[in-house]
């Protein structure tokens, strides 16, 4: 079925079959390797996006059902200046190890910004709960995300 | 700005599943789905009628010499283990080739599968041709006859734990005019290429073996697995190029796990405190294939059980099993975590017995000057460390919390060594080094050693991923070796480098880096104790919603020699430490009664969400430098050595009952 599919900000167009999950139409139909996949269960929150403003987990919707929304992926979050602040503050502090997480936590860790007040160490640790980093223990990802919550 | 992290955030990493090649085949694997049977009939795919390789060798020498049975890359006759290749297929469309992996046609007949160490020593081999189940047996230490007065026993069990990388396992293989390349996802280049050359009989000049982005190991990616000859096979074939994405399902099922460990000990002592001895059995589930470093599991961990202490009498009996679950394989510590929780719960039962402070019996027990046990292990005298850590940690306030504390030290892999190579270029330094990153942040100590010996600035260094067309030999990274073993060779290679550019007259930094010079150097090692650190940790433990325990505060006093860079020590005692305070309470790998894994999603095999952290206290501190021209001590492995007993004590504090099997029974709490 041909559907359209608006990401970052440029349409993408293309003939797939019903059940292309979003995550593979991001990274194989748009070609955006940002957004990744790590567990096709939505435990893992890799392949997280934002759909109208809100994380969605790309793993756990079809592509078709992403249509008509506003779709940023972890590039769309970088723009034409580089980094955003959280992904910015993430990279200088060196919060990740693998890095293969960097998706999920930009895009809540962006979501965290645009949406929460009041942030302290503790709801950043709650808010991103959906999102598995395996190498760190967490700590200087939600210490760099709180930091930049609060200087925002 | 740090160029390595930047390009995660633009979408420019190259994780395995980001290599792509026109015409490439995406390969499905169809896996056993009983744990025990005879095959009457595999019909479609890709079979061992084509295929019919092990994973090592084929050679009866080597099955001969070791003794032991190999994993075949595709099941023959019978399937061992829930998740064992039997299949393969493929397409040009990844979709399509999951629905062809649905029309290969498998039956069987079941045979009762044996899946605990105990059905194991108990049952008919599951292996053809054997006697019994029991892979291999080790004597550690020496027998003795203890006339303490106290003597107490235990049995101690750590179940199978997952490593769980965020990017699951992968390959993509090309063989293109005669190579073979293969881009994956690994910790060891050299593993794999040496592997893939014995497994399919190639020249390895013929094989170059390229390290995408490796998005964590923990010990899963450090081995040659079936997974990676059939795509290769398949690219030798068909002549394009095959990529094979593991699913978490499949990593659940068929990558290697690690733990599954059972102790019988006994501890002796005095009924002042001092221990006499320790004595009893070590089993390991290694599951339904071994290779060398499962069955000879029982040795190292009985090699390590005296930890930091002076224990004059050490009797282990190991003995590795066969069991009809996934073949086992390294996890974060790989037997240093065994030894260290089997220990620590022993002396504290030891001083429950004797109604003393644990802390007083652990400091009782060091020695005063260098102590080799009756296994060969030398140590160091640590208790100037561990006096001093008690203080800094504050133990007689964290004692009125009930908080659990562990001793421990970290024995790094050393042995064989490391490379490194330097490649000055355009000017930037290329750095690869034989232990192949997944950014355990090894680019920061390699900026550092750089810096330090040719002055050139951190922004002009690179670290580059492994690569065998580059630097021909290595190692691989796991066992807390790379900053000592990988960092000792780099800091040679920049010697070497120096010297180069000092002989053609280049002394400025500024000079060397417009040169076109480099240097390879391989560092032969072996372990001296002065490259084992210290671990002091401690935990405290809540119920939380007045059922769920959990670890609310941990601290940890960790000897790194030099640290080389605080930033990349500090994440890594934090994660480790999360890892290990995880296995106390949820994380596990655990079959049913028909040998099926239980957990089928990655948050079923209860692994640590930022809600599950606790919080941390680390104090990176040095007790002493190793012997290196660099000082460097391992940290990689010492959050996984040093919370589980920590945790176990700290909840055992707290539920008035012994906590003696991870992950923790939660019946105890009712």
């Amino acid at each position: 079925m041909k559907i359209k599919l608006n990401i970052n900000g440029t349409n993408y167009e293309s003939d797939v079959e019903p059940r292309m999950l979003l995550v593979d139409f991001i990274r194989d139909v748009a070609g955006l390797k940002g957004t990744h996949v790590g567990c096709e269960t939505g435990s893992c929150g890799s392949c997280m996006v934002l759909l109208d403003g809100m994380p969605v987990k790309s793993c756990l919707m079809l592509a078709v059902q992403a249509e008509g929304k506003k779709i940023i992926t972890v590039e769309g979050l970088s723009g034409k200046n580089g980094l955003n602040k959280v992904q910015k503050a993430l990279s200088e502090r060196k919060a990740l190890q693998c890095g293969f997480c960097a998706a999920g936590f930009s895009i809540i860790g962006t979501w965290i910004l645009d949406n929460e007040e009041n942030v302290d160490y503790q709801k950043v640790k709650e808010d991103i709960a959906g999102v598995v980093c395996r190498c760190s223990g967490y700590d200087q990802i939600i210490k760099t995300i709180t930091e930049v919550a609060k200087n925002e | 700005m740090n160029e390595r992290t930047e390009k995660f955030f633009k979408g420019k990493g190259s994780f395995v599943d980001d290599i792509n090649f026109p015409d490439m085949l995406y390969l499905e694997i169809v896996r056993s789905t009983k744990a025990h049977a005879k095959l009457l009939k595999v019909k479609g795919g890709l079979t061992a009628d084509a295929l019919d390789l092990t994973l090592v060798s084929t050679g009866e020498s080597y099955r001969k010499g070791k003794n032991y049975e190999v994993e075949p890359v595709l099941a023959k006759e019978k399937v061992l283990y829930y998740g064992q290749p039997v299949s393969a297929v493929y397409d040009k469309d990844k979709y399509k080739a999951k629905d062809l992996a649905e029309t290969v046609e498998i039956s069987y007949e079941e045979l009762k599968p044996i899946l605990t160490i105990e059905d194991s020593l108990s049952s008919e081999p599951i292996h053809e041709g054997r006697k019994d189940n029991i892979v291999s047996r080790f004597e550690v230490g020496k027998k003795f006859s203890p006339e303490s007065k106290i003597k107490l026993s235990d049995e101690l069990f750590m179940e199978r734990v997952l490593p769980n990388p965020l990017e699951t396992r992968g390959i993509v293989a090309f063989y293109n005019s005669g190579k073979l390349n293969v881009w994956i996802s690994t910790q060891s280049v050299y593993s794999i290429k040496n592997g893939l050359s014995r497994i399919l009989g190639l020249n390895p000049a013929d094989i170059n073996v390229y390290q995408t982005d490796t998005g964590g190991a923990f010990g899963s990616k450090s081995a040659v697995y079936p997974e990676y000859v059939i795509a290769s096979y398949l690219s030798i074939k068909t002549k394009k190029p095959v990529k094979w994405i593991e699913s978490r399902e499949e990593h659940i099922s068929s990558t290697r796990p690690g733990r599954g460990v059972k102790a019988q000990l006994k501890i002796y002592g005095d009924e002042k405190g001092k221990i006499d001895g320790i004595e009893g059995k070590i089993f390991v589930d290694v599951g339904a294939y071994a290779d060398d470093l499962s069955s000879t599991s029982p040795s190292w961990i009985g090699y390590q059980i005296t930890g930091p202490y002076m224990i004059e009498n050490v009797f282990i009996e190991g003995y590795s099993v066969y069991t009809n679950k996934a073949p086992l394989g390294p996890y974060r510590g790989a037997g240093r975590p065994e030894a260290a929780f089997f220990m620590e719960r022993m002396i504290d039962l030891y001083a429950d017995h004797l109604g003393l402070d644990p802390v007083d019996v652990r400091l009782k027990n060091l020695p005063e000057k260098e102590f080799i046990s009756p296994t060969g292990l030398k140590v160091l005298p640590s208790k100037a460390f561990f006096e001093d850590g008690i203080k800094k940690i504050n133990y007689a306030e964290l004692k009125k919390k009930n908080a659990g504390i562990s001793f421990g030290i970290l024995i790094p892999a050393v042995d064989g060594g490391e490379s490194a190579k330097i490649k000055v270029e355009n000017g930037t330094v290329k750095v690869w080094l034989g232990g192949n990153a997944h950014w355990q942040r090894h680019e920061l100590f390699v900026k550092r050693i750089i810096k330090e010996v040719l002055g050139i600035p951190e922004d002009k260094v690179v670290l580059m991923n492994g690569n065998t067309s580059e630097l021909e030999k290595g190692i691989g990274t796991w066992g807390s070796r790379s900053a000592i073993t990988a960092g000792y060779a780099l800091y040679k290679a920049a010697l070497a480098l120096k010297e180069k550019a000092e002989k053609i007259g280049l002394k400025e930094p500024q000079q060397v880096l417009s040169s076109e010079l480099s240097s390879e150097y391989y560092e032969n090692m072996q372990l001296d104790p002065s490259m084992i650190s210290f671990l002091l940790t401690a935990a405290v433990a809540e119920i939380e919603d007045g059922i769920k325990p959990v670890i609310k505060e941990i601290w940890a006093y960790y000897d790194v020699g030099e640290p080389l860079s605080l930033e990349a020590i500090y994440g890594q005692i934090t994660g480790g430490l999360l890892m290990g305070v995880q296995e106390v309470l949820t994380e596990a790998l655990k079959y049913d009664e028909n040998g099926k894994p239980v957990p089928e999603t990655l948050s079923a095999t209860g692994i640590a969400y930022s809600i599950n952290a606790p919080k941390y206290n680390v104090q990176i501190t040095s007790f002493g430098r190793s012997n290196t021209p660099h000082g460097a001590k391992g940290v990689g492995e010492a959050g996984t050595i040093g919370a589980p007993p920590a945790s176990a004590r700290a909840i055992e504090n707290l539920i008035k009952k012994r906590v003696n099997r991870l992950p923790l029974n939660l019946d105890l709490l009712t």
